[in-house]
């Protein structure tokens, strides 16, 4: 880890950089944000924004469940508790009983209150509210090893089956008849997003974590013409509000998830403004 | 797709240049430490209070509080790129301790070099949100008990489920309230910063015996206090009273710290009115801020809501602890019998 602080002083030769806790932020930035730039991309394709922000409150009830249970690493009960989460408003979603918003904000309200009603209990819900904003300032080395393999598994992910993914968001039957396992490719792409909501949201925070998954994404989508476009254009603004984002809350004082995140909205303001110019 | 990327890159220009003028005109100006000066950062009001008092004259010290002196309880604060640069800037962090700044304390042991002061290391502490069954119910336990069997079993049943959260929960850090103890915490506070710059070791501990005079010619001005609340059964609403209720042998029925709770549930509103009718309490003690929920027991029930100040936070002056307890211990005067 020192080669790789020192690495940062060198070419980054300012203020903020000397402070090991800076250096540890900037590092998951430039882990979590093209993270969610790419993923981003196949969830505003799928129409799924809602989807991850519902699996985001899943935190809430998953955390409670450790509590219950005595789980000393919440997040071990918070990606188990979503991932089973994910899978069953997966399946309902795609029986075509109820409408695909109203199941998804059956799940949100259920997971949210579910888990205000357990980790509420003898009124300590203040002790979990860190959850709701998220903290990237306090993220350790070792935390950020973690987050860099779940990075190469969603590359590792995306080279191997990205075609298979773009056809099931194109054409499910289309791709059935294609022979792909349309509900394993869901499945796992749904448990992937599960896993990097779960491991993130401590550093992001619930109430931001969707945001920062949909908004570069949108932004790009503004602009893209094609697949590569549209992935290009996603993890550069991705990229780009997370470092500057972090950056003006060290210098303004202020929370870097939130920042972040208004940075990204402002891209897509500028882009949703630009698109008539670029898509004649 | 040059085009495009030609406009991306000339936002992303655009958005870099406006949050440099951004940030020089609103940013806050890099931090630069005198080569002999002795930086000290304190967690919050009252630890930042004592480390005032007892660095008081003493010459290139400069004492940092890392929240604002109106933040209150860290229960659920949440740390800004200015309070970690403050705490890589300092050599020495005192906090409160006491479970009461988890948090920062976290961050605290990943800066390498920064020496940390508990100053409730080695101090008894009591339970935060005290539910009181030790005392003796009598009969009217035993038929309050009766008449809502279900309750109990449920509570018990509930209690084991989150014993290993509930035990975390319970540590009570306010102990400043308690004179006594806030004297210890003067004295811990003292012995840190000795041990630290050896060299004012004389200063700071002639600092140590003015302020400890001063706490207790406080205590010694207000000892017939004791008499006449020693034995009184009240309800607390913030966790801070229990401290100063225990300095007083005054009797907590049931404590609810709403310094740090988002909100009641109709069960526990129900059971702590239960409770004051079980043992005829009179005597709520809330702080102003939160007394909206105290005052609605006090209507149900027929009790009387004492406002205190938990001094969790206040003006930036040294004898702002002295002034506030004298005003809560005036109120306690002026209003029980």
């Amino acid at each position: 880890m020192h080669t790789i602080y020192r690495w940062m002083e060198t070419i980054l030769p300012f203020d903020y950089i000397q402070y090991d806790f800076m250096k540890n932020a900037l590092l998951a930035v430039l882990i979590i944000t093209p993270l969610f730039g790419i993923l981003g991309t196949m969830i505003v394709n799928n129409r799924m924004a809602f989807f991850s922000d519902a699996l985001g409150h899943s935190a809430l009830t998953g955390m409670g469940i450790g509590v219950i249970f005595g789980v000393s690493d919440a997040s071990l009960s918070m990606v188990v508790f979503a991932i089973i989460f994910a899978l069953l408003l997966n399946r309902i979603r795609h029986s075509g009983i109820v409408a695909n918003d109203t199941v998804i904000s059956v799940f949100s309200s259920l997971s949210t209150a579910a888990g205000l009603v357990i980790l509420s209990r003898g009124s300590s819900f203040s002790k979990y509210s860190a959850l709701l904003v998220g903290d990237i300032l306090s993220i350790t080395p070792a935390e950020i090893f973690r987050l860099l393999l779940i990075f190469a598994a969603t590359l590792a992910f995306w080279c191997l089956a990205f075609n298979k993914l773009h056809a099931v968001s194109l054409n499910a039957s289309l791709a059935r008849s294609k022979r792909i396992r349309v509900a394993l490719i869901d499945n796992i792409f749904v448990i992937l997003i599960a896993v990097i909501v779960m491991i993130s949201i401590r550093w992001v925070g619930i109430l931001i974590i969707n945001a920062l998954l949909i908004l570069p994404a949108a932004a790009a989508r503004n602009l893209a013409a094609n697949m590569a476009e549209y992935h290009l254009f996603s993890v550069l603004f991705s990229v780009f509000s997370g470092i500057l984002g972090l950056i003006l809350s060290y210098y303004l004082d202020m929370a870097a998830g939130p920042m972040i995140v208004v940075i990204a909205s402002l891209l897509f303001f500028v882009m949703l403004a630009v698109r008539p110019l670029v898509k004649e | 797709m040059k085009r495009k990327l030609g406009i991306i890159f000339a936002t992303m220009l655009i958005f870099s240049i406006s949050s440099y003028f951004l940030v020089m005109t609103f940013g806050r100006k890099p931090l630069v430490r005198g080569e002999e000066e002795k930086n000290i950062v304190t967690s919050f009001y009252p630890v930042y209070i004592i480390t005032g008092n007892l660095m008081q004259g003493i010459r290139g010290v400069r004492v940092v509080n890392l929240t604002e002196n109106h933040t209150g309880c860290l229960h659920d604060y949440q740390l800004t790129t200015k309070d970690m640069l403050l705490m890589e800037t300092a050599d020495l962090l005192v906090i409160n301790g006491g479970g009461m700044e988890l948090f920062i304390k976290q961050a605290a042991e990943k800066l390498s070099g920064l020496t940390v002061v508990d100053s409730c290391e080695g101090m008894e502490l009591l339970e935060g949100k005290a539910h009181d069954h030790d005392h003796d119910h009598g009969q009217e336990e035993d038929s309050f008990k009766e008449q809502n069997p279900k309750k109990e079993d449920m509570e018990e049943g509930q209690d084991a489920m989150f014993r290993e959260d509930t035990e975390e929960m319970e540590e009570n850090g306010h102990v400043w309230m308690d004179m006594g103890r806030y004297q210890m915490q003067v004295h811990t506070v003292a012995d840190g910063l000795c041990a630290a710059y050896p060299e004012l070791a004389g200063q700071i501990r002639e600092n140590e015996r003015i302020y400890c005079g001063k706490i207790a010619a406080l205590m010694q001005e207000y000892t017939d206090l004791k008499e006449i609340l020693s034995g009184l059964l009240t309800i607390t609403f913030h966790d801070a009273f229990i401290y100063l209720c225990d300095s007083f042998g005054t009797e907590v029925v049931h404590g609810i710290d709403l310094d740090a709770d988002s909100a009641l549930s109709a069960g526990e509103l129900a059971q702590l009115a239960d409770e004051i009718r079980l043992h005829g309490v009179c005597y709520l003690l809330a702080e102003k801020e939160t007394g909206g929920l105290a005052e609605q027991v006090a209507r149900e029930t027929g009790s009387t809501v004492v406002y205190l100040d938990p001094l969790t936070s206040g003006e930036d002056d040294l004898d702002a602890y002295l002034t506030a307890m004298r005003a809560n211990l005036e109120e306690l005067r002026s209003i029980l019998p």
